[in-house]
């Protein structure tokens, strides 16, 4: 038996000097923190990981106590681990806001039905009150139609541009004050990456901005702006959170695929390029001289746009008239 | 979840099959007479003359337009022996041999900076200087040489004239400067900072020269293929404010002025060129470390993407084109002066002082909810410092009840604060210990220097000096002219600080 004993104790110290403890307590711990490369254990980690959050909401001054807000979901991970949050910090902080999640539904077979389900389990899960609204209710077509008229090629277009369209007409709907929206550091330093390659002056100047919306419009926020999408998954992983994590069975291959490409090759070289990135389109601006396109309302339906009649509008004459390429 | 972007405004194109011009039937675009010999665009196939003519108005137009160039002035031309520089080179020789009115009207003289020590064949450094001086003094121009390793000397040695008794020996620069610069190069722990010191260190060398030659503009060879993978990879590494100064035709560094007239010349139209007039190309030692980097991974994206889709390299450079960035207003002012106090602005955090590194403006004197402050905020939370074991210890039940948010709040509002509160404890304590340190007295220089701590530098840096100093193991490794700079500095916000009451 003492044989045995002194065996275990040789294992647990070779144990302990292989794996790092926690910068705060020294237990183990069995992971990095993607972000900075330091160890910390579980529980440190969900701490600075909310901390991180609450101080983009603060130092942002994202909110007014008595706000109601609608958080953008998806059923993905982002949207699942924002609702999760937000609904965490709302109550140990005290912002004293009234949650809602707002989810659209595209009207894709298969695939939005399942993510609708955790959305719905969300609802529950969380207490959050849900509402769904539908391309098939505010214009009076599913996807699934879109692509039988329009095929594959253009789909994309018509998808993102009633869905973000889709997410305002919801949120007044419900009359909310505030939209949130589950957009990681990974995605914000792909779009200025993007944007570059595309020579978008316009967008460039505004895809770093923590809040977004002009005069009329409901402004829009992305508290997990500095969060990285691995720690978002790690968390959601710690935390036993549930997503529905599929790609949309009518994406093809985009442009963005080989900006997201570069993104993760560089993102191995150094984890801090997200950031690195994000800062560089923080410190943009354009010429004098150089014209950007104007934002103004559509005639239509009021909704903001820099044309006279907005794309949604277009695409869905084209639709309606039987004659879909109109406005790609 | 579907990650396309609504509304996508230009479509990339992809590249379908090239133009094959190797039969000899296919006509120039342009004139029409002549049999083609060069491809351009993927479809468009030129004469010899033609393109030619094309390459050459592209660089007269790009000095032309700006209006910047003026009959008489004297222009330092930093030459790398390379493609770039071979083209350019012999661009202004017939340039200037022109006799119509369209003749170039300035006077260059050359600039070779030998980087030999720092190269993988060191051994070869004096002889590439002659092959690629003697190049330059045979189409009848001056040629300067200084080393990479002045930038670590205290006082730099004036670049040397090279002239046809060139001896080894002339060669500024001893040994032991070889040797502080290899430290510091391999100080930095990945490639990318090493490049990326490396490419600030050479600019530097290239500036201080034109300074002490008595030179107020500066042309690089730099072409348009490479100003693309530069905007990509700066962005990368956080320098997204000093692109216009990296990219734009005219930038200002201080009293000197950068020209890149080569810059809307792709590389391979270079490359054509040189095949043309079979000018001699010759690969100097230089700064190469094996392994990928950032720079490395940026140059394969974008090639890569280049051969699908023609229009990549004109869009990223049309776009670093119409950039600016938000501190330093129009693209007409110039960097401010280091002693000048700016009246402007009355709070002791806002910093007009230039990097000490890169000599670029510095960028990390954002508002709270900025990219900067969310990475300082990420490292007090992830790695149990000093500043925040109080944090820790006070809230001792981890779901607090509210009593951490007013700590955090109360340590975070005042950004300038969390980023001083480890530099704080170390200012004091060096202040206690130097008494006279803060007269500024030139002979307390040395003693200051050896208490500058990471943490001091490290305020004094840009966003993207500030990645490379935090990847340094010894920050005494950095030129003492840096270093200096920095004490000095450092002195001088201290006065500032204790007079700030009552300064306007």
């Amino acid at each position: 038996l003492p044989v045995h004993e002194s065996v275990h104790q040789q294992e647990r110290v070779c144990v302990d000097v292989l794996r790092p403890t926690c910068s705060y307590q020294s237990i183990i711990c069995n992971f990095h923190r993607p972000k900075t490369g330091d160890a910390l254990c579980k529980e440190c980690f969900f701490w600075a990981f909310e901390e991180e959050v609450h101080h983009t909401i603060t130092a942002a001054k994202l909110f007014t106590p008595g706000d109601y807000v609608a958080i953008a979901a998806s059923g993905g991970k982002d949207s699942t681990v924002l609702a999760y949050i937000m609904k965490l910090l709302n109550d140990r902080y005290n912002y004293g806001l009234k949650l809602v999640l707002l989810s659209v539904d595209e009207g894709i077979t298969g695939y939005r039905d399942d993510s609708l389900e955790t959305v719905k389990r969300n609802e529950q899960q969380y207490d959050i009150p849900l509402k769904v609204v539908s391309y098939e209710e505010l214009y009076g077509w599913t996807m699934d139609r879109i692509v039988q008229e329009t095929g594959r090629k253009s789909n994309c277009t018509f998808c993102g541009v009633f869905r973000r369209q889709a997410l305002d007409r919801g949120a007044t709907l419900l009359e909310v004050d505030k939209i949130v929206t589950g957009h990681n550091a990974d995605d914000i330093a792909e779009t200025v990456l993007m944007n570059i390659l595309r020579g978008d002056i316009a967008r460039l100047q505004r895809c770093t901005a923590l809040v977004t919306g002009s005069e009329g419009a409901i402004s829009r926020s992305k508290p997990f702006k500095y969060t990285y999408e691995k720690e978002i998954v790690m968390y959601a992983y710690f935390k036993k959170l549930d997503y529905f994590s599929t790609e949309c069975i009518y994406s093809p291959n985009a442009y963005r695929g080989y900006a997201r490409a570069f993104l993760k090759d560089l993102e191995k070289i150094r984890a801090t390029t997200i950031i690195d990135i994000i800062h560089s389109g923080e410190c943009f601006s354009v010429r004098e001289g150089i014209k950007l396109p104007t934002q103004s309302t559509c005639e239509c339906c009021g909704h903001i746009s820099s044309q006279p009649i907005c794309k949604a509008c277009v695409l869905l004459e084209g639709l309606n008239k039987g004659k879909p390429k109109l406005g790609i | 979840m579907c990650s396309v972007d609504p509304d996508e405004l230009t479509v990339m194109t992809r590249a379908t099959g090239g133009l094959d011009i190797s039969g000899g039937d296919v006509m120039c675009r342009k004139c029409g007479e002549s049999a083609a010999e060069v491809v351009l665009r993927v479809k468009d196939a030129y004469c010899r003359l033609c393109f030619l003519s094309y390459f050459v108005h592209k660089f007269r137009s790009t000095i032309g337009k700006s209006k910047q160039i003026q009959p008489g002035d004297r222009v330092l031309v930093a030459t790398s022996g390379g493609p770039s520089s071979a083209a350019l080179l012999h661009l202004i020789r017939e340039g200037l041999n022109e006799n119509s009115h369209k003749k170039l009207r300035f006077e260059p003289v050359f600039l070779y900076v030998d980087e030999s020590c720092v190269s993988n064949s060191p051994k070869t450094g004096p002889e590439y200087v002659e092959k690629i001086c003697s190049e330059v003094i045979s189409r009848d121009f001056l040629c300067y040489v200084t080393s990479l390793q002045q930038v670590m000397a205290p006082e730099a040695h004036p670049p040397v004239l090279f002239t046809k008794e060139w001896k080894e020996m002339n060669l500024p620069g001893s040994p032991d400067l070889d040797k502080k610069l290899c430290e510091l190069l391999t100080s930095c722990r990945s490639i990318s900072a090493q490049q990326d010191l490396h490419e600030q260190l050479r600019h530097k060398v290239i500036l201080q020269s034109a300074h002490d030659l008595g030179y107020t503009k500066v042309f690089f060879a730099d072409n348009s293929t490479k100003l693309s993978i530069n905007i990509l990879s700066q962005v990368a590494v956080g320098r997204g404010s000093q692109l216009p100064s990296r990219v734009h035709f005219r930038a200002l560094h201080r009293d000197v002025e950068v020209y890149r007239p080569m810059r809307e010349i792709l590389e391979y139209e270079i490359q054509q060129y040189i095949l043309l007039h079979g000018l001699t190309i010759l690969p100097a030692p230089s700064f190469n470390p094996e392994g990928t980097s950032i720079v490395s991974c940026t140059e394969e994206f974008i090639l890569g993407l280049q051969k699908d889709f023609p229009a990549t390299i004109p869009t990223v450079f049309r776009t670093g084109d119409k950039l600016m960035s938000t501190s330093s207003g129009s693209s007409k002012c110039s960097t401010p002066d280091v002693n000048g106090d700016s009246g402007s602005k009355s709070t002791a955090n806002v910093n007009n002082d230039p990097c000490v590194m890169c000599g670029s403006q510095i960028d990390t004197g954002q508002c709270e909810a900025s990219a900067f402050i969310a990475t300082l905020v990420s490292q007090k939370l992830s790695c149990n410092h000093p500043s925040v074991h109080t944090l820790q210890q006070n809230s001792t039940n981890r779901i607090s009840d509210g009593k951490s948010k007013m700590i955090l709040n109360g340590e975070v509002n005042d950004s300038n604060e969390l980023k001083n509160t480890v530099s704080k404890t170390e200012d004091s304590c060096d202040c206690s210990q130097n008494s006279d340190c803060c007269d500024g007295a030139k002979s307390t220089a040395n003693s200051g220097l050896k208490l500058l701590t990471k943490d001091m530098i490290e305020d004094l840096l840009c966003y993207g000096c500030r990645i490379i100093l935090k990847e340094m193991t010894e920050v005494q490794h950095l030129p003492v002219k840096m270093k200096q700079t920095a004490a000095e500095l450092e002195r001088r916000r201290h006065m500032r600080a204790h007079i700030q009451d009552f300064l306007l």
